[in-house]
C-alpha cells in the first residue's frame, strides 16, 4: 500500500495565520461599523422623539400660562369685546394674538422650539454671537469671549479652544472646540467628538381659539403640529 | 537529522501561530463583545422608544392614567410606576400642579438598562378647569 505524505512545510501555518486573522479582522471591523450604524440610529431616533415630546410639554405649560390669563381677563370682563382686549395685552410674551379673522374668531398662536440638552454649548454659543456682532477685529473678538466665557470653561487664547464638561445622560463628557475667525458664520469647530444635535430646526406649532365669554369652555385647541421655521414664517393666514 | 530539524522547526512555528493566533482570537473576540453589546443597547432603546411614545400618547389622551399604566404592567411604587420588559425597565412618574385655570399634570417616562437611562419622555398634559359663564 502506498503510503500518502501530507506536505505541510514551513510557512504553510503562517499563511494559514495571516489568512485566517486577516478574514476574522475584517469580519470583526464589519460587524462593529453595522453596530455602530445601528446604535448612532437608534440614538437619532430616540433624540427626534424625545425633542417632539419636551416641545409638547413645553406647549402645554405655555398653554396652562394663557388659560391663567383667560381666567383672570374672565373675571374682569364685562362683555367679549373687553375680554379679548384685555387678553391681548395681557398675553404672556412669545404669544401671537390673531383677532383679525372673517369669522370673529379670536385665535392665540405660539411656537415651542427644541430646548438644548446641552446648556453649557447653549451660553457658549450665546456668547460667541454676542462677541461677534460687537468685536472690532480678531483680536478683540477672542478678549471679548476670554471676558464672557462662561464659568467652568478654560480659554486658549492662541489655539483659540475653548474646553468644559458637558453632563451629558449623567455622565461628564469632556468638550473642546476651536473658535472660527468672527466673520465667519460658522462660529465654532469640534475638536472633541460632536454632541448630536438636533440640526433639523423643527418646531412645535401650537394654536387655540379663544371661546367668548358665554361658552363653557374658555379655549379649543386648533393646531398642534410640527412644523419648520420658514413655513411657519410664511403662513400668517389660516383657513381652519 | 534533515527530517528531524524539519520537524522541530514546525512544531515551533505552529506554536508560535497558535500563540499569535490566541493573541489576535482575545483581541477580536473583544471587538465581537463590543459589536453584540452596541447592537443589544440600539435594539433596546428601538424597542423601548416605540413602546414609551405609544405610553406617551396613551397617557395624553386618557383622562385616567392610572387605567393606562395598569395596561403596560406597570406597578406602583414610592417613586411612581416601574415595569420590566425585554432587557429594560420603564419607570414613570407623575405629579399634578395646580395652575390658576386648571391641573398641569407633569408626567415622565424614563427607559433604564443595565442601570443606565436610555431615555426620558416628558408627557405633560393640561387639563383645565370648568370656565363659569
Amino acid at each position: 500500500m502506498k503510503k500518502r505524505k501530507i506536505a505541510l512545510g514551513p510557512g504553510a501555518a503562517s499563511l494559514i495565520l495571516i489568512v485566517v486573522v486577516l478574514s476574522m479582522c475584517m469580519l470583526a471591523v464589519l460587524t462593529i461599523l453595522s453596530a455602530r450604524n445601528d446604535e448612532n440610529l437608534s440614538l437619532r431616533s430616540t433624540a427626534m422623539v424625545s425633542n417632539y415630546y419636551r416641545m409638547s410639554s413645553a406647549g402645554e405649560e405655555k398653554l396652562a400660562e394663557l388659560d391663567a390669563v383667560l381666567v383672570e381677563c374672565a373675571a374682569e370682563a364685562s362683555d367679549d369685546t373687553a375680554y379679548y382686549e384685555a387678553v391681548a395685552e395681557k398675553l404672556p410674551e412669545d404669544m401671537i394674538f390673531d383677532g383679525e379673522t372673517e369669522e370673529n374668531h379670536v385665535y392665540v398662536t405660539w411656537y415651542e422650539k427644541n430646548v438644548s440638552q446641552y446648556p453649557k454649548l447653549t451660553e457658549l454659543e450665546e456668547v460667541l454671537d454676542t462677541c461677534a456682532e460687537d468685536a472690532m477685529n480678531e483680536e478683540d473678538y477672542i478678549n471679548q469671549v476670554t471676558k464672557y466665557l462662561p464659568d467652568g470653561m478654560t480659554i486658549d487664547a492662541d489655539k483659540k479652544t475653548v474646553t468644559w464638561t458637558e453632563v451629558v445622560d449623567e455622565q461628564e463628557v469632556p468638550c473642546t472646540i476651536q473658535i472660527q475667525n468672527y466673520v465667519e458664520p460658522q462660529r465654532y469647530l469640534w475638536i472633541s467628538t460632536p454632541f448630536m444635535v438636533n440640526e433639523d430646526k423643527r418646531i412645535l406649532e401650537c394654536t387655540v381659539e379663544v371661546c367668548p365669554l358665554s361658552e363653557s369652555e374658555r379655549f379649543v385647541w386648533k393646531a398642534h403640529r410640527i412644523t419648520v421655521e420658514e413655513e411657519a414664517e410664511e403662513e400668517e393666514n389660516w383657513d381652519w | 537529522m534533515k527530517d528531524s530539524h524539519r520537524a522541530n522547526t514546525l512544531l515551533l512555528e505552529l506554536l508560535i501561530v497558535l500563540l499569535f493566533f490566541m493573541l489576535a482570537a482575545t483581541t477580536i473576540i473583544e471587538l465581537f463583545a463590543t459589536a453584540r453589546q452596541k447592537s443589544h443597547t440600539a435594539t433596546i432603546r428601538t424597542n423601548a422608544i416605540v413602546v414609551a411614545q405609544n405610553m406617551a400618547d396613551e397617557l395624553y389622551l386618557s383622562e385616567d392614567p392610572v387605567t393606562v399604566l395598569n395596561a403596560y404592567e406597570l406597578t406602583a411604587n414610592e417613586t411612581g410606576w416601574a415595569g420590566e420588559r425585554d432587557g429594560y425597565q420603564i419607570n414613570v412618574t407623575s405629579e399634578d400642579i395646580a395652575k390658576a385655570g386648571g391641573t398641569l399634570r407633569k408626567m415622565e417616562i424614563s427607559v433604564v438598562a443595565d442601570e443606565k437611562v436610555l431615555f426620558t419622555l416628558p408627557c405633560d398634559k393640561y387639563i383645565a378647569g370648568e370656565a363659569t359663564p
